[in-house]
């Protein structure tokens, strides 16, 4: 991991919580502290007030003779005995409590803990009022005494002071008991979400390693995605999706750049040569064969270019669409029309069964380009004579596009891969890229293509595209008496043979 | 004509103002082709541009067109077509011509409104496809037209499909219109396309 522990973000994670959960416990009981403080010193200071007075009836009711000292001082003594919340069997009361009685012309009377001269002292230098107890800090003592002042009238003061060491011992127990439990808890929990959130981060470190690994050496490796359902195995999971999607890419980009650079050799050198022989024989009318040749050859190259970069950019899914509400049956309809001499010349019959008003919300020229692939590849790898139908219907909210034909249908084993890019048949001409380029724009639709064989009795090709809720638009309107379908020709051509037509020099 | 090898003298080239029309290749040594236009168009050239570009995603097309270019072919093209949309975007901007209902090569004739052709005293069976098709050939007549821009023109469709429905097409009306011992219309530039004319 990181080198410093401060640096991480679990350390950043669980200080804030745990600094939070600090001040608060610490405000909570500082609010405590002080309400029980106060209530203690109530307590006090109503018995102070209290006590005093008792001592200040008995100071005057007693009579003044030589008995008065030891009278007041025996009620002193007792009073001090009914100190609020006294300390069970703890030596004598006595050093907590004091009690000063001063009298005109005569030695205070005092009694409580010695030194005798500090209490005076302190007594004489604080300024007392009447009423409420007010502290009083005496020299040598540790804890402040609560001090009760009565004047009696022409007669001197009482004063009756009160140490409460029970209630300094207990809050000063309780504030070092919090402490210690404050520290615990604080510690413990810092350690307890630090650990957590290391836990939890560590999965992700994992990740980042993975990661690095991963673009470091090959595409292939996957990380682990784990038991758990969290975000982190979510986050797992689309990285590893993220990574299926680039290994195939990367794949797809190799497949293609190495078929292009095959598929480019032999035309290129073809053309090559058709020059050469060009340029050797250059005399009156002979060049014309072999540059009429290359330029065949290169119109041919740069169709295979085309498609394959249309087609490496609709299956990297960066086909932009062009929707617009498009009347497939119309569009087959006229792609049909373009077809039918091809298909008449290789004397296929062609079946059409179109339903009207089936419409799709689709991009019209890949539309177009798709089916025309579907028609070469019948005009292309159907032996002579076949019958070929299309067939669109619309159901289940989706349009249905079926090509059919009696031909041989697919070889064993190229079915299952005939949308792959460069597949194709042992003795196909084409390209290999016609079916995989359906694939993609039907799918970059929202559709699917299924290839189904008559076991040997022709193929079906089914193009499934979601349909459109609109109605059908008036576009391509121009077909008006051209069509007269269903077509079914069988033409007799002018010229029985094979030759491809109209390829006379001029 | 004049030929710039880069965008600098494209530009003073284009500012001379005498060309009826530029060529612009997006792919210049030193300026990018859309900037050039913009600069021309700023400085108050309003020839038509047709741009030429191998970049041929339609978002490229639309892009080149929203930019001030009037059209837009992409590479490898056939001479034939570039020629053609050269043509298309001059007389654009000339006065619009009749619009005659006759159209008259040799002795082949068409009839735009009711859609007939004959050749010499004898009316043709064209299907309302090859009628199409041969009209289109009639009004390029003795220019060579290429498999693309048949498709396009007659088909509405710009793509060249694998297979030879094209050449299937004219081989089709071929013998319609030249049949027995008449002299030959259409005539196949090998490796180009196609030219109607007569002779």
């Amino acid at each position: 991991m990181a080198d410093s522990p401060r640096s991480t973000a679990s350390w950043r994670i669980s200080t804030w919580p745990t600094v939070a959960f600090a001040v608060g416990s610490a405000a909570a009981f500082a609010i405590v502290y002080l309400l029980v403080a106060k209530d203690i010193r109530q307590r006090t200071d109503a018995w102070l007030s209290g006590e005093a007075e008792v001592l200040a009836n008995v100071s005057q009711n007693v009579p003044h003779d030589y008995l008065y000292d030891r009278m007041v001082e025996e009620v002193a003594e007792l009073a001090s005995r009914e100190i609020p919340d006294r300390p069970k069997g703890r030596g004598p009361s006595r050093d907590r409590v004091f009690f000063v009685l001063t009298r005109i012309g005569q030695e205070p009377l005092y009694v409580g803990p010695e030194p005798k001269e500090a209490f005076l002292r302190a007594l004489d230098g604080a300024d007392l009022r009447p009423g409420i107890p007010q502290p009083l800090q005496v020299a040598g003592r540790p804890l402040p005494f609560r001090v009760a002042y009565l004047p009696r009238k022409g007669a001197g003061v009482v004063y009756l002071g009160f140490a409460d060491e029970g209630a300094a011992r207990m809050m000063r127990r309780l504030t070092e008991r919090f402490v210690q439990i404050w520290f615990g808890m604080v510690v413990l929990g810092f350690l307890i979400s630090a650990a957590g959130a290391y836990r939890t981060l560590r999965r992700v470190e994992r990740i980042t390693e993975a990661v690095a690994r991963i673009g470091a050496e090959d595409l292939s490796g996957r990380l682990p995605e784990g038991p758990h359902r969290d975000e982190i195995s979510r986050l797992s999971r689309t990285f590893n999706h993220m990574l299926e999607r680039v290994q195939s890419s990367v794949h797809q980009l190799r497949v293609l750049t190495d078929s292009v650079a095959h598929d480019m050799r032999s035309p290129v050198t073809a053309i090559r040569g058709s020059l050469e022989v060009a340029l050797s024989d250059g005399e009156g009318q002979a060049w014309r064969e072999p540059v009429a040749d290359a330029i065949e050859k290169l119109d041919r190259l740069a169709e295979t270019l085309n498609t394959s970069l249309d087609l490496a950019e609709a299956e990297a899914g960066a086909l932009r669409l062009r929707r617009e509400p498009l009347d497939l049956g119309e569009l087959v309809r006229q792609l049909i029309d373009l077809y039918q001499p091809a298909m008449a010349e290789r004397r296929h019959e062609v079946i059409c069964d179109l339903q009207e008003g089936v419409v799709i919300d689709g991009d019209p020229s890949l539309i177009s380009r798709a089916i025309t692939n579907l028609l070469d590849n019948e005009v292309v790898h159907l032996p002579l004579g076949c019958r070929v139908s299309v067939a669109l219907r619309r159901g289940d909210g989706k349009a249905r596009l079926v090509v059919e034909d009696d031909g041989p249908g697919f070889p064993a084993g190229l079915r299952a891969r005939a949308f792959e890019r460069f597949v194709k048949g042992q003795h196909s001409t084409g390209r290999g890229l016609g079916l995989a380029f359906v694939n993609a724009v039907v799918q970059a639709h929202g559709g699917g293509v299924a290839i189904t064989d008559r076991d040997g009795a022709g193929a079906v090709i089914s193009v499934t595209v979601p349909a459109a809720q609109a109605v059908p638009t008036g576009r391509g309107s121009n077909d008006k008496e051209r069509s007269s379908l269903p077509h079914n020709v069988a033409g007799p051509l002018p010229e029985e043979g094979g030759r491809p037509p109209g390829r006379d020099d001029d | 004509m004049d030929l710039a090898a880069d965008g600098r003298a494209g530009e003073a080239l284009a500012l001379e103002g005498i060309h009826d029309a530029l060529v612009v290749d997006l792919n210049l040594p030193d300026m990018d082709g859309l900037d050039l236009i913009a600069r021309c168009r700023s400085q108050g050239n309003a020839a038509p541009v047709l741009i030429l570009s191998a970049r041929r995603s339609v978002d490229e097309r639309v892009k080149g067109l929203e930019h001030g270019g009037d059209d837009y072919l992409t590479k490898p093209f056939a001479l034939a077509e570039l020629l053609a949309r050269l043509r298309n975007l001059l007389r654009r901007g000339a006065p619009a011509q009749a619009e005659s209902v006759q159209l008259r090569v040799a002795d082949l004739e068409l009839d735009l409104l009711r859609r007939e052709a004959s050749r010499g005293d004898q009316p043709l069976r064209l299907t309302p496809q090859e009628f199409s098709l041969l009209e289109y050939l009639c009004r390029n007549a003795g220019r060579v037209v290429t498999r693309t821009m048949i498709l396009d023109h007659v088909w509405r469709m710009r793509f060249d499909p694998a297979t030879n429905v094209v050449d299937v097409h004219i081989y089709r009306l071929r013998s319609k219109v030249d049949h027995d011992d008449r002299r030959p219309l259409i005539h196949t530039i090998r490796g180009v396309g196609y030219v109607l004319k007569d002779g």
